[in-house]
């Protein structure tokens, strides 16, 4: 039988008789509380009310919500409520809810959402951020410092396997995109180059290109992604189960014993990967050399020795070394800084990825100018 | 008696029936046939050293890890369908039985108080938003959080958390309530507030509960039924009321752990 509900008023007695199964969710007659609320300040002289539940075949915690209501709305128009024809279950689980009395939560920030406010209070975590990331730059090259005096406090083999993790365990997928990018560059290229009879210059213009830039930046990329994004969930879990934490309380900096392997790792990695991504995006561009334009390996290959300088690969190398620098300072400095939440460890990690693609492009962009100014 | 709660629905005096569990990792056995029955409106306590596998016989029996042989009879729900028997959808059904509580509250970090204990009525039943919202404040009342709502977990103290995991766990009135270590972490007077809770909880609902623990206190203070597990024979090795256990010479290993008494614990490796 439907939950059901029926109110009477007479003799200043507001009298409630309640029928049926009120555990039914789908049923459940929601108007009941608006209506007492209804009553009450409908009949301004009520003096008593009074319930009745000897037609109700089952109940739950959502009757006993609609009987607090009514409870609340009886201390407020000061009227007596005769309970004892409720369930002894009802009433002792009525009185434990109300055992404890409602906490001053006055001290809880409530969140000031105004869009000045916002505008603000962003700039200053913005701020802050920057502060964050320089005071982190420091920490780690003070521990570079240590580590090259033979003083800081961290275990060789942690750099081998963030070696082994960031190169050897990266080598697929940096062959595999730097192969198709440098066939994706010959192929557009070599659409361009024939209408000028022209073809033999792919080699030069993939090998340069690759070289010099977008084999530095294709890997950082993959290794922003791949190893910075490990990094930051890493180093962030470890700081929600207080690994960190821990280490401190030995007198063990974190910064020499996490941060330190992964920064050397990556960036003693970074330039070899992006040594092997330029020999596979030239691989890539003679792949379409061969298939579109029918130029031999051999003459591709002697075009691409005689255009690409020692100064194109060294301006290559230098960029992965600093991508690689940016990768693991970001990776590092967002776990470091992660909270303590498992929501908190995700947005380190989305954050890592985010702002070090940003800042490899943007710093990409500033090498380019430099290079272009020395003449390089 | 003018109504009949949720909880009293079911007159079976068994709230669950274990039946020939065995668990195991691989191939390492933990437990291995174990049978036994928890009573209704029992607080029935599961104990053993560390490592016996306490927890793995709640993870099986709560549908989180499925035994190698035997099942789980949740007698008011399914008869005499076992739960690692039953399809998805009955499993589902049986699961409205009972709430979990684990051992660090395993609560959502990203939502506030009053959204942890909503989630469930949200998801299963059809009550309103503002019902679901009214019935998720009146659980937090329960346990003592009243003006918590908008709090998140990372705001409020470890026993707190405790507190909202069991409100949590209570949530859909379930008539079983397993609790995973409810104490650990816990300082002596929070462990006991805590104790308190669930024999309040227990006398006005009627929930049936079914505690994991190895904290002595907590075990004489609330338990009508317990068994205790044993890691080197992999089974029960003792059954009844911890007080009787206590009194029973025909097992000295479980008399031992139960005094704390280091002298009496002989053939005791940890």
């Amino acid at each position: 039988m439907s939950p059901d509900y029926q109110i009477n008023y007479t003799h200043s007695t507001l009298a409630i008789q309640l029928r049926g199964d009120w555990i039914l969710d789908s049923e459940y007659p929601d108007d009941f509380d608006d209506e007492l609320e209804r009553q009450f300040k409908q009949n301004s002289d009520i003096k008593q009310v009074t319930i009745e539940m000897d037609q109700v075949t089952q109940w739950n915690s959502a009757l006993l919500t609609s009987i607090l209501a009514l409870k609340k709305l009886c201390v407020q128009f000061q009227v007596s409520l005769d309970s004892s024809q409720l369930p002894d279950e009802m009433i002792r689980l009525i009185a434990l809810s109300s055992k404890v009395p409602k906490r001053n939560v006055d001290d809880h920030i409530v969140k000031n959402t105004s869009f000045l406010h916002n505008v603000g209070s962003n700039v200053i975590t913005a701020i802050k951020d920057v502060g964050d990331v320089i005071a982190f730059i420091s920490n780690a090259a003070a521990a570079f410092f240590r580590m090259l005096k033979g003083q800081s406090v961290y275990r060789s083999s942690d750099t081998w396997l963030v070696i082994q993790q960031t190169g050897a365990e990266a080598m697929p997928i940096v062959s595999l995109l730097n192969f198709l990018v440098g066939a994706i560059l010959g192929y557009i290229g070599a659409m361009q180059l024939e209408k000028f009879g022209a073809e033999i210059f792919i080699g030069d213009m993939v090998g340069v290109a690759m070289t010099r830039e977008i084999a530095a930046i294709i890997t950082a990329i993959i290794m922003a992604g791949r190893s910075g994004a490990a990094f930051a969930a890493q180093l962030g879990t470890m700081k929600v189960n207080e690994e960190i934490d821990a280490l401190r309380s030995m007198g063990i900096s974190p910064m020499e014993f996490l941060v330190l392997p992964r920064m050397i790792g990556m960036m003693l990695m970074m330039p070899l990967l992006a040594i092997y991504a330029n020999f596979m995006g030239v691989f890539g561009g003679a792949l379409v050399a061969y298939g579109m334009l029918n130029i031999t390996l051999e003459q591709y290959l002697s075009v691409v020795i005689k255009s690409v300088t020692l100064n194109d690969v060294g301006a290559g190398i230098l960029m992965s070394v600093v991508f690689g620098g940016i990768v693991a300072v970001v990776g590092c400095q967002k776990g470091m800084s992660c909270g303590k939440t498992a929501e908190a460890v995700g947005s380190s990690t989305t954050s890592a990825v985010v702002t070090s693609t940003v800042i490899i492009f943007v710093s990409a962009a500033i090498l380019t100018v430099i290079y272009g100014a020395l003449g390089i | 008696m003018t109504g009949e709660s949720l909880t009293e629905q079911c007159l079976s005096e068994e709230a669950i029936i274990v039946e020939n569990l065995t668990m195991a990792y691989d191939e390492q056995v933990i437990q291995q046939d174990l049978n036994f029955t928890v009573k209704r409106n029992d607080i029935f306590i599961i104990m053993g050293n560390s490592g016996s596998g306490k927890s793995t016989l709640m993870r099986a029996m709560t549908g989180l890890d499925r035994p190698v042989a035997g099942d789980v009879y949740y007698s008011c729900q399914s008869g005499r369908l076992g739960y690692w028997q039953a399809t998805k959808a009955e499993q589902q059904r049986m699961m409205t039985q009972y709430g979990v509580m684990f051992q660090n509250g395993a609560l959502f970090s990203s939502m506030t108080l009053l959204e942890n204990v909503s989630m469930r009525l949200a998801q299963m039943t059809q009550y309103s938003a503002s019902r679901i919202r009214k019935i998720a404040t009146y659980k937090l009342a329960l346990v003592g959080l009243k003006g918590f709502e908008h709090y998140y977990p990372s705001e409020i103290s470890g026993g707190m958390q405790k507190r909202v995991a069991i409100a949590r766990a209570m949530a859909m009135d379930p008539p079983i309530l397993f609790f995973d270590e409810p104490s650990a972490g816990l300082d002596p007077i929070s462990s006991k507030l805590l104790d308190e809770l669930l024999l309040e909880l227990r006398d006005s609902m009627g929930i049936t509960m079914v505690v994991v623990t190895h904290e002595l206190d907590s075990i004489f203070s609330i338990a009508n039924d317990a068994i205790f597990l044993d890691h080197e024979q992999q089974t029960i090795i003792a059954r009844g009321h911890p007080k009787a256990m206590l009194k029973d010479d025909s097992n000295p290993y479980v008399q031992a752990f139960l005094r704390r008494d280091r002298e009496e614990k002989k053939g005791y490796k940890p």
